[in-house]
């Protein structure tokens, strides 16, 4: 059953195209994370599901309703889902319970009933005791806590998170990110989170659908997003990935395949229905590229500069078939470390063939061929 | 092939449907359009159109006329020279206040900004009784004039000196805002390069203080032209005609059949203003608009000079405030004016006089109260929601809106009354009769005129509340009136009732539109001061002005004992 489904959304404020082409499917009771840098068309998207917004073009169904698009606009405040905003919007001249039930209030719950809830919610935050303070009064994360009891109360079947931990120290994420789990849990919603760090999508959601420019790049499972990209963008962006440029690719079955990489031959993964092809895209991570076992043959290259990282040396490699590429590598402090200057063998542990603009993997969209997120995230 | 109803349900296009917001948005509309936009639209066509079409020979004739032309000159002249007056005294108060670490700021500010609230034909008239020929005040400085000599404020140079220090306040209060947002480190680069307190006030703050500059320039222009207190209470005995009160004495005298060439004048005052303000809005888009840090700005020691300077401030004020402020006291308690004030001659006949025995004063009181209150609470309310169209719904109807009230604020005010006239001469339309004679025109203007007064905080206010609040209520489920009450009110009512206060203020007194309104039935109490001083009362008109000023003295106090309810910067006598 369809939770939230996006067909074809499109979005312009005056001359700039915000979004365009948006097609997304969320089942009922999935975390969903929207993962891309500021300005992406993120905050637009929440903005159209909410109903803050209109789309131009393209559908948004909520369960079996049709809410937005053709000459239909539902308003917010009949579409019943929940928005757990950046700044928590709390109401600050109402106590933290009458934050917590007002949607119950506007809907003309018997008093007995809305008190029930509001207090159920607040116990589920862990915030019963703050039930007569004033938001003022709460520190960030407790804000944090009664803006997702506020939703837990109304029984949104969507709710919609828009940066929740962006204005929280860091100490207080892990805590939140177990919150949200048990928000997930208890509330058994359909979860929106709206977000810029691939490390806190990772850590919460089923899905990650990346955003870049407007458009959709891909929604796979965290995993899927790291070991298989659907394009240069999203390999860029997701762990810090490299991409590297693989000459005769040749896709041997069982979703493996063969090419040269810098000159030497390497195995590769690809997607099932890859084709032979002269020029190709591989993509993999620092943490796959080591230096070779005794005895196995490599690719030369030579160490041009290390820093220490705390437990760990990081390197910059020069691949001595092409000096133009800068390879990271990432040592454990352990073993004696490779001087600058000196010369290794590397072996590539992981590689992925990134399939083609337009070939049908899930959730991809085409590329625009470079992008801004490739520079801004690589070293995030 | 028949057309398909929609099957799935949803709900028809919004565009047409009836919601609450659209339904307060047309009654916005419909008001606005038909007491500020309407109005305008008539004077113009009234000034410039004959039953046969364009007016060429009669607007010749109107300006070939001396008369008319002096008063243009005049207006001109006097408000340019009056303008340079405020902004040097606004300016080196601004930078005193602002800039040095002067102690007792926050009462000089106030006494600085009181008179601004004080109606302008009652600060004239206590300055006419302290500067009289053969008043105290002369005598003391050894200026005494002959008895029988002119009084030296009943001239050109009287009117400007007197405009020019009534709009002072104006231009410290668009200095000090440009000032304070100069960032700190700016001045400190400087002193840090080598120059002292002195060359950093001229080479950069004063520099960058520039667009605020000709911003406040442009205020004290535009207040001046249309301060009709002033020009009429000097410029009608000092035989200095000027367009206002040209407007205002040919239409005392000629009724309405002076209006289309009255209507002409307003025009030309209406193009004055108009071009000060166009002035000001090209300063402020070449100034430097820098995002405010926030930075505190620099503090400059005084030493010992401070007591200096803090000497030179309180004896402008006692010049400027006190001495006229005593004088007119000091009238309004003895019973023939020029008597001096002895334990003997002591009397409070006058004020008993005003607030008791007179009945035309006490029905004017009583109308310009209900008037003001009825126009304090409707503004409160209508700006609270056209506020909200500003600050989140913006839309060409909603700018139109917007522009139509800031216009009708500018516009002086006997323009406005001028135009009033014009369109509710005749009977309204359907209902057949005219509320010209009676007090709903004055209400209408009231509204019109005030109305941008109201919305100005009202924004300022809304501008400090996070929208995402009302986005929470509105997922809540609650509709748009629910949201205002619930949400949106209990956060903009300080604001709103501080912008209600300073409404309140405004109108009680208000002289400029109602002048032209009132009628021999319906009068206010802004206007009484000029007839009674007329009329020879001067003593009762003194009574009359010192309770108009208790009155504003005691809501300005009141207004700052609340003000920790209030976003920063709402009350402009505080600093």
């Amino acid at each position: 059953m369809t939770g939230l489904r996006l067909s074809n959304i499109g979005k312009s404020y005056g001359e700039t195209r915000v979004l365009s082409g948006i097609d997304l499917d969320i089942a009922v009771g999935e975390f969903v994370a929207v993962l891309g840098p500021s300005g992406c068309g993120k905050t637009t998207l929440l903005r159209l599901i909410a109903g803050f917004d209109r789309p131009d073009e393209g559908t948004i169904t909520l369960g079996d309703r049709q809410v937005a698009g053709g000459n239909v606009m539902v308003p917010p405040e009949r579409r019943g889902i929940g928005i757990v905003f950046q700044n928590y919007a709390l109401w600050p001249h109402m106590s933290v319970a009458d934050n917590v039930g007002y949607a119950l209030k506007v809907a003309r719950l018997p008093r007995t009933e809305r008190e029930t809830r509001v207090a159920r919610a607040l116990d589920t935050v862990n915030l019963a005791p703050f039930a007569s303070r004033r938001p003022a009064d709460l520190s960030g994360g407790q804000r944090q806590r009664v803006a997702l009891a506020r939703c837990l109360a109304a029984g949104s079947d969507l709710v919609l998170l828009d940066e929740p931990l962006a204005n929280l120290d860091v100490h207080l994420r892990a805590t939140m990110e177990e919150e949200f789990h048990r928000f997930h849990r208890e509330s058994g919603a359909t979860l929106v989170y709206i977000t810029h760090d691939q490390s806190e999508a990772m850590a919460l959601a089923d899905r990650i659908a990346v955003m870049d420019k407007g458009r959709l790049l891909q929604c796979a499972s965290p995993q899927q997003l790291y070991r298989e990209p659907a394009d240069a963008t999203v390999a860029g962006f997701i762990g810090g990935g490299l991409v590297l440029p693989v000459e005769g690719l040749r896709p041997m079955g069982n979703g493996l395949a063969m090419a040269d990489l810098l000159g030497t031959r390497v195995r590769l993964r690809c997607h099932a229905g890859e084709t032979a092809r002269p020029l190709a895209m591989a993509s993999t991570h620092p943490a796959d590229i080591q230096p070779v076992h005794p005895g196995e043959a490599g690719i030369p290259a030579r160490v041009t500069a290390r820093n220490y990282r705390g437990g760990s040396w990081s390197y910059e490699l020069r691949p001595e078939t092409d000096p133009s590429l800068r390879l990271p590598m990432v040592l454990p402090d352990t073993a004696t470390p490779p001087e600058p200057g000196a010369r290794l063998d590397l072996a590539f542990r992981d590689l992925w063939a990134i399939p083609l603009p337009g070939a049908p993997a899930p959730g991809a969209a085409p590329i625009p061929s470079s992008s801004h997120l490739t520079e801004q995230f690589q070293c995030a | 092939m028949t057309s398909v109803p929609n099957s799935t349900g949803a709900p028809r296009a919004p565009l047409f449907r009836l919601s609450s917001e659209r339904i307060v948005l047309a009654l916005l509309a419909v008001l606005i359009l038909s007491v500020s936009v309407a109005p305008m639209l008539r004077l113009a066509q009234a000034a410039l159109f004959d039953d046969g079409g364009l007016a060429i020979e009669r607007l010749a004739k109107l300006f070939s006329r001396p008369q008319i032309g002096a008063a243009i000159w005049n207006t001109i002249h006097i408000s340019l020279a009056s303008t340079l007056v405020s902004v040097l005294v606004g300016t080196i108060f601004a930078v005193i206040m602002v800039q040095t670490d002067l102690g007792g700021k926050s009462a000089l500010v106030f006494a600085f900004v009181l008179p601004l609230m004080i109606p302008p034909q009652v600060t004239a008239m206590a300055w006419i009784q302290a500067f009289s020929p053969s008043g105290p005040v002369l005598g003391f400085l050894g200026l005494s004039m002959e008895a029988g000599t002119r009084h030296p404020l009943y001239s050109r140079t009287g009117i400007i000196l007197l405009l020019g220090i009534y709009n002072a306040p104006l231009v410290y209060l668009a200095m000090q805002a440009s000032l304070r947002r100069i960032p700190l480190d700016l001045a400190e680069a400087a002193r840090a390069a080598g120059a002292g307190p002195g060359r950093v006030l001229l080479t950069v703050i004063l520099p960058l203080a520039h667009g605020g500059m000709v911003a406040a320039a442009s205020l004290a222009f535009v207040s001046a032209i249309g301060n009709f207190g002033i020009q009429a209470m000097l410029g009608i005995p000092a035989r200095v005609p000027t367009l206002i009160t040209q407007i205002y004495q040919q239409i005392n005298g000629l009724g309405p059949s002076a209006l289309p060439n009255m209507a002409a004048l307003s025009l030309v005052l209406t193009a004055l203003t108009v071009a000060g303000v166009l002035l000001a809005a090209r300063a402020g888009e070449r100034s430097d608009t820098r995002v405010d840090l926030g930075s505190r700005p620099l503090m400059l020691p005084l030493g010992r000079a401070g007591a200096v300077v803090a000497a030179l401030l309180w004896g402008y004020l006692i010049v400027s405030l006190l001495l006229p402020l005593s004088a007119l006291l000091q009238t309004s308690l003895v019973t023939a004016y020029g008597l001096p004030l002895t334990a003997e001659t002591m009397t409070l006949k006058n004020y008993v006089s005003a607030l008791f025995q007179q009945v035309s004063l006490r029905d004017a009181f009583v109308t310009s109260l209900w008037l003001t209150l009825f126009t304090m609470g409707f503004l409160m309310l209508a700006s609270v929601f056209l506020g909200y169209f500003l600050t989140w719904r913006r839309g060409p109807l909603v700018r139109l809106l917007h522009f139509g009230s800031e216009a009708a604020y500018t516009l002086p005010g006997i323009t406005l009354g001028v135009a009033m006239i014009l369109l509710f001469l005749r009977p309204l339309p359907g209902l057949g009769i005219s509320i010209y004679g009676t007090p709903w025109i004055i209400l209408a203007a009231y509204v019109a005129g005030f109305f941008a007064l109201a919305l100005r905080p009202v924004l300022s206010g809304y501008a400090q509340i996070d929208r995402a609040l009302e986005e929470a209520a509105q997922v809540a489920g609650a509709g748009f009136l629910r949201r205002m009450r619930d949400v949106i009110w209990p956060l903009i009512a300080p604001t709103a009732i501080a912008a209600a206060v300073i409404v309140f203020m405004t109108a009680i007194n208000e002289i400029q539109t109602s002048i032209l309104l009132i009628s021999s039935g319906t009068r206010t109490i802004g206007p009484m001061i000029i007839f009674l001083e007329e009329g020879g009362a001067s003593t009762l008109a003194a009574a009359v002005g010192c309770l108009m000023i208790l009155g504003v003295l005691a809501l300005m106090l009141l207004s700052t004992a609340l003000s920790r309810f209030l976003p920063k910067g709402v009350l402009p006598w505080q600093f």
